[in-house]
């Protein structure tokens, strides 16, 4: 039986951000990407409510900046689809294939 | 300490006010404006810009500054505020052809309300960025001043570059921000408050960083997060691609504007409450410098492209700059004073640069071979190059030159000559690789041609500048020879 303590939630919460972190280099899809970011950001956020809650209880600063940076993620998943978006239409897919045009090869290419 | 809505409050807060109105009138005013949108809209921004600065630089502050809740305001942080304004007032103003056909082998931008309202909402988090007084204002402001970025960068839909460049650096830039609010949520667990003022206390009353796992977990995070930002190595990665995508007016901005928020963001944690006295942090520091100056020169050595080429050169310019974190302690005023003036004669020389790229840009693609027989072309123009160049390598009389003096000053208060010796190797290195866009420049085009060069590639027709061209150019150069002969004139820097 895991206990709920402070070490056992940050535990949780790095291997999130690492999940996330590892989904962002290893997906092709955009849209996974997206998701892999989201993923860190909610580790990132178990740790700031964890803290607060196991051990700083007597203020809830923690928890506003939990509810701000949710806020601050959506905006970010915004921007983030409207490229996607824009890319699918650009080229039918939304793989990271489709966005390797710059680059060193390119500029040497040009010269 | 003061209350809300007295005197010194209102005119300390005044000008981010103003500013986060301005972006949202700025937003309407393509609503407003049926005929000639893009020149409205730039006209509003300038004149409510102006206003701005014209607030910053007039209204009074009481000697200790102001603060209230999350949010201060000192001399210090007035003149990153103007820094920025200028920044932004200074894209503005060369965003503005790029709205109109023909004068860019990209295309024309479009949006001009999103354009300068995403710009001046950049801007505004850039305020409260060095404003705060708590990691909530701070990660706030982070990331109100890098977000709109992202939509910059991409806002030239058909051109894939535009696109691809904008999803890299909002992919990488996500990275950062989790990274930074996995770091500052390490901090809070360290200090029990998210207030500099409680960190401070924490950061300097233990015993060793050891005993404090979760404080030093979060200064290496949100060291990362801001190294992103700053294009500093190991996090420069994004930086080339990002610049050679964006718009041209857009990547001015990035090396400029967002530059000078990026080392404004460390210099309000790393020279403020995490100024760890038990730790050397200076060291880290002083190696990012020395990698970030090697893998600028290296890489801008071998770019033909020009917007790699200066992003190359804005790494190397944030290795310099990184210098000024490795003073230690009671070097704090020094590093900003010297940081501050550097972030503004770097920004000079990077706009004279960029209104170079963007004449010659009309025609050519941006690359450095199309350069060449830029002195036959405009007299003008080239000597403005050269005097940008010539500044941006740090050369005696101009301004670039008392900047990196500073720069390495701060570090050898703590005796980093290694730092300052690789420093000067950079500084000799960049010679070349800046002299080769002089050369292309002051190359006569016979040779060229003799060479068998394409005479496709090289338009040699003559560059003319409108009026408020020349009147631009003549500034631009005006400020590069007089912020180095008479720095004193900043004494406004050291006053205040």
């Amino acid at each position: 039986m895991i206990g709920l303590n402070l070490a056992n939630a940050l535990t949780l919460s790095l291997v999130l951000v690492l999940i996330g972190a590892f989904g962002m280099l290893r997906r092709r899809s955009l849209i996974l990407v997206l998701l892999s970011i989201e993923i860190m950001l909610n580790g990132a956020n178990l740790a700031l409510i964890s803290f607060n809650f196991f051990l700083w209880g007597t203020s809830e600063t923690g928890h506003y900046l939990y509810m701000l940076s949710i806020g601050v993620a959506a905006v970010e998943a915004a921007v983030g689809l409207a490229m996607v978006i824009v890319i699918f239409r650009n080229t039918r897919d939304v793989t990271r294939d489709r966005v390797s045009l710059l680059g060193e090869t390119k500029a040497e290419a040009e010269a | 300490m003061s209350t809300p809505f007295s005197t010194p409050f209102l005119s300390a807060f005044l000008p981010d006010l103003a500013l986060l109105v301005l972006a949202l009138v700025v937003l309407t005013t393509e609503i407003v404006f049926r005929k000639h949108q893009a020149r409205w809209t730039a006209r509003v921004a300038v004149a409510g810009l102006a206003a701005v600065l014209i607030l910053l630089a007039a209204l009074p502050l009481p000697s200790g500054g102001v603060a209230y809740a999350g949010y201060q305001v000192t001399r210090s942080v007035v003149v990153w505020k103007q820094l920025f304004a200028l920044a932004t007032l200074a894209t503005i103003l060369l965003s503005r052809s790029y709205f109109r056909n023909g004068h860019s082998l990209r295309g024309a931008l479009a949006n001009p309300g999103a354009f300068y309202g995403l710009l001046l909402f950049s801007t505004t988090g850039m305020f409260a960025l060095v404003s705060a007084r708590d990691l909530l204002t701070f990660y706030i402001g982070l990331e109100l001043a890098t977000l709109p970025l992202y939509a910059l960068t991409a806002l030239q839909p058909r051109n894939a570059g535009s696109i691809e460049a904008g999803s890299k650096y909002m992919l990488m830039g996500a990275f950062a921000s989790a990274l930074s609010l996995f770091g500052i949520s390490f901090l809070y667990g360290a200090a029990g408050s998210l207030g500099f003022d409680a960190l401070a206390k924490v950061a300097s009353a233990q015993p060793s960083l050891s005993a404090q796992p979760f404080l030093l977990a979060g200064v290496l995070m949100l060291l990362g997060s801001l190294g992103f930002k700053l294009a500093m190595v190991p996090f420069q990665m994004w930086a080339p691609d990002v610049y050679e995508g964006a718009p041209t007016a857009v990547t001015a901005f990035l090396s400029t504007g967002s530059k000078a928020a990026a080392v404004a963001a460390t210099t309000t944690l790393f020279l403020g409450p995490l100024n760890l006295p038990r730790i050397d942090l200076g060291a880290i520091f002083a190696l990012a410098a020395v990698l970030s100056l090697l893998a600028g020169t290296l890489g801008a050595m071998r770019q033909s492209n020009l917007r790699r080429f200066i992003a190359y050169s804005s790494i190397a310019q944030a290795g310099y700059m990184l210098m000024a974190f490795t003073g230690g302690e009671g070097s704090e005023a020094a590093a900003r004073i010297a940081l501050q003036y550097n972030l503004l004669v770097y920004g000079t020389a990077s706009f004279a640069l960029f209104f170079v790229v963007s004449l010659v840009g009309r025609s050519a693609p941006e690359t450095i071979p199309s350069l060449r027989g830029l002195s036959a072309r405009s007299p003008a123009l080239a000597a403005l190059l050269a005097l940008s160049l010539f500044s941006l390598i740090g050369i005696p009389p101009l301004a670039g030159f008392l900047g990196k003096f500073l720069l390495f000053a701060v570090a050898a208060r703590n005796g980093h000559y290694t730092l300052i010796f690789i420093g000067a190797l950079a500084v000799a290195l960049s010679f070349y690789y800046y002299m080769r866009l002089l050369k292309e420049a002051y190359q006569p085009v016979q040779t060229a041609e003799n060479r068998g060069a394409p005479a496709s590639a090289v338009p040699l027709s003559p560059i003319r500048l409108s009026l408020a061209g020349k009147c631009a150019a003549a500034l631009l150069a005006i400020l590069l020879v007089v912020l180095g002969t008479c720095p004193g004139m900043l004494n406004f820097i050291a006053s205040r």
